[in-house]
């Protein structure tokens, strides 16, 4: 009687033991960063936008209309997977007065890439309003790139005051 | 002239665009990776993660100045959502939960033309946060101003996508199922596959994948043929993915092999299809996943209830009268 339960007291202190040393070893639950990360060798998801474009002036009720030359993502990711290009418009207000000409005047379409490489599928876009909205989308295997060129028209409003006025494009890559 | 509108001062010198040395160029790419979910190419890219209520994790990404002269580059994080099957980042100031429990290390880098820094992304779920999933999107960005007698000023940004899950353990999996097969012929006469997708998971899907046609006239084969668009389809969500072929593919009919993917999930489909003549739309469709004979089993199955039921309520009709 009495050796057995000293074997199972044994037993169970080598258990408890056992599950003693095991801890260390285990990831420790709970707060913070309890997560082991490795880092990953890849390049980045790069956009490029130009410095600058003009749109020529028009008259109330009429377009203003310019071209963005050579906006381009390059992909060295090294992935099979996907890329969004999107833009998105604040309202243009004037330099010189509080008006302003809403987002909804805006429209920009993204026309067949003017160069791509790697192995990509891209599909553009004719989009209009503030956005944020896609203007190319890519389905993409190993590293690729791709250059479009955006038309953009400003439907200026009938009742639009004259001046001079501005808002930002903003391109985006995801 | 009266009433003519000069938007634009016109006149200033027309930069050319595209070859300005001053172009708004910036890169991103995520640093830190789980361990457990190095082989999940999703996870590769983007932050994807569970996270428990009341706990942290913490992410590098590094921006680049992909540019060739010094740029100021804005850290920040916004709100995404899913449409249309786009995962869409929001514009700058938009907020949601996920994106205000996102604190980055550096708001402002002042970077050379070539030059890299990381930046540490820390996501702080707090302990009273609604279980689910949530999208967001850290950015960073350059901004040129409006040069002398241009409307607009361009700004650029590169960012990573946040898949995060916010739950007890590992928080619900992923799973997609592929519904409807339909062969179509646009108007353009090119051929093309749609599935319809539903996800079944508690998470974002990002499905893309192949089309292989096989056993066609002749015992020919087809294919692989890849979907045009990775399409992102939030839990509960539905959307179609389409593969276009090409135009000088024969009607058929095809066995149709559609494997798609998200990540490491994996699921396929195999149909009979025969893609319709020029100008018509949709005429065959057949249920993924269940081959013809069962169908045509259970179809025999169910008239033969319906027939045993129906003698038998005229046998009792006739035996009662």
């Amino acid at each position: 009687m009495r050796t057995s339960t000293r074997i199972l007291a044994g037993i169970a202190t080598s258990a408890a033991l056992t599950l003693v040393v095991a801890v260390p070893a285990m990831a420790v639950p709970g707060p913070p960063e309890s997560t082991v990360t490795a880092e990953v060798t890849g390049g980045s998801l790069t956009i490029t936008a130009p410095a600058s474009t003009i749109l020529n002036s028009a008259a109330p009720g009429l377009d203003a209309s310019g071209s963005l030359q050579g906006v381009s993502v390059t992909d060295e990711r090294a992935i099979e997977g996907t890329w969004t290009a999107s833009y998105s418009i604040t309202d243009f207000t004037s330099t010189t007065t509080d008006a302003v000409i809403p987002s909804d005047a805006f429209e920009i379409n993204a026309v067949v890439p003017t160069a791509t490489t790697g192995t990509i599928d891209l599909e553009t876009f004719t989009r209009t309003g503030a956005g944020p909205s896609a203007v190319a989308s890519a389905t993409v295997v190993g590293n690729n790139s791709a250059t479009w060129v955006e038309g953009i028209l400003v439907h200026v409003p009938a009742g639009a005051l004259a001046g001079v006025y501005t808002a930002t494009l903003t391109h985006s890559v995801l | 002239m009266l009433g003519v509108l000069a938007l634009i001062g016109g006149g200033a010198a027309p930069a050319s665009a595209g070859t300005d040395p001053g172009e708004a160029s910036i890169g991103i790419r995520l640093v830190d990776v789980p361990e457990a979910t190095l082989d999940d190419p999703r996870a590769r890219n983007y932050i994807v993660d569970n996270v428990v209520p009341g706990s942290t994790i913490q992410r590098r990404v590094e921006v680049s100045n992909e540019g060739g002269t010094a740029q100021t580059v804005t850290m920040y994080a916004t709100s995404a959502r899913i449409v249309d099957g786009e995962f869409t980042g929001d514009a700058e100031g938009s907020e949601n939960e996920l994106s205000s429990w996102t604190a980055l290390s550096s708001q402002t880098l002042e970077l050379e033309g070539g030059e890299s820094s990381n930046v540490t992304v820390t996501i702080a779920v707090p302990a009273d946060a609604a279980e689910g999933e949530q999208y967001a999107a850290v950015w960073a960005q350059v901004t040129k101003p409006a040069p002398d007698g241009s409307m607009l000023a361009l700004a650029s940004r590169a960012g990573v996508r946040l898949y995060v899950s916010v739950g007890p353990g590992n928080g619900p999996p992923a799973d997609f199922t592929l519904g409807t097969l339909t062969a179509e012929r646009s108007a353009e006469g090119m051929p093309r596959l749609v599935a319809v997708v539903t996800n079944t998971g508690g998470r974002a899907v990002d499905v893309s994948g192949t089309l292989t046609l096989t056993e066609g006239p002749g015992s020919m084969s087809a294919g692989p043929f890849s979907t045009a668009n990775a399409v992102t389809i939030p839990p509960g969500g539905t959307h179609e993915v389409s593969i276009d072929l090409d135009p000088a593919i024969v009607a058929g009919p095809w066995t149709a092999n559609l494997a798609l993917t998200s990540g490491l999930l994996s699921r396929t489909a195999t149909a009979e299809v025969t893609f319709p003549a020029e100008g018509v739309i949709a005429v065959e469709t057949v249920d993924a996943g269940l081959p013809p004979w069962v169908l045509v089993a259970g179809g025999a199955a169910a008239f033969s209830v319906v027939a045993a039921v129906v003698i038998l309520l005229v046998v009792r009709r006739r035996s009662r009268s």
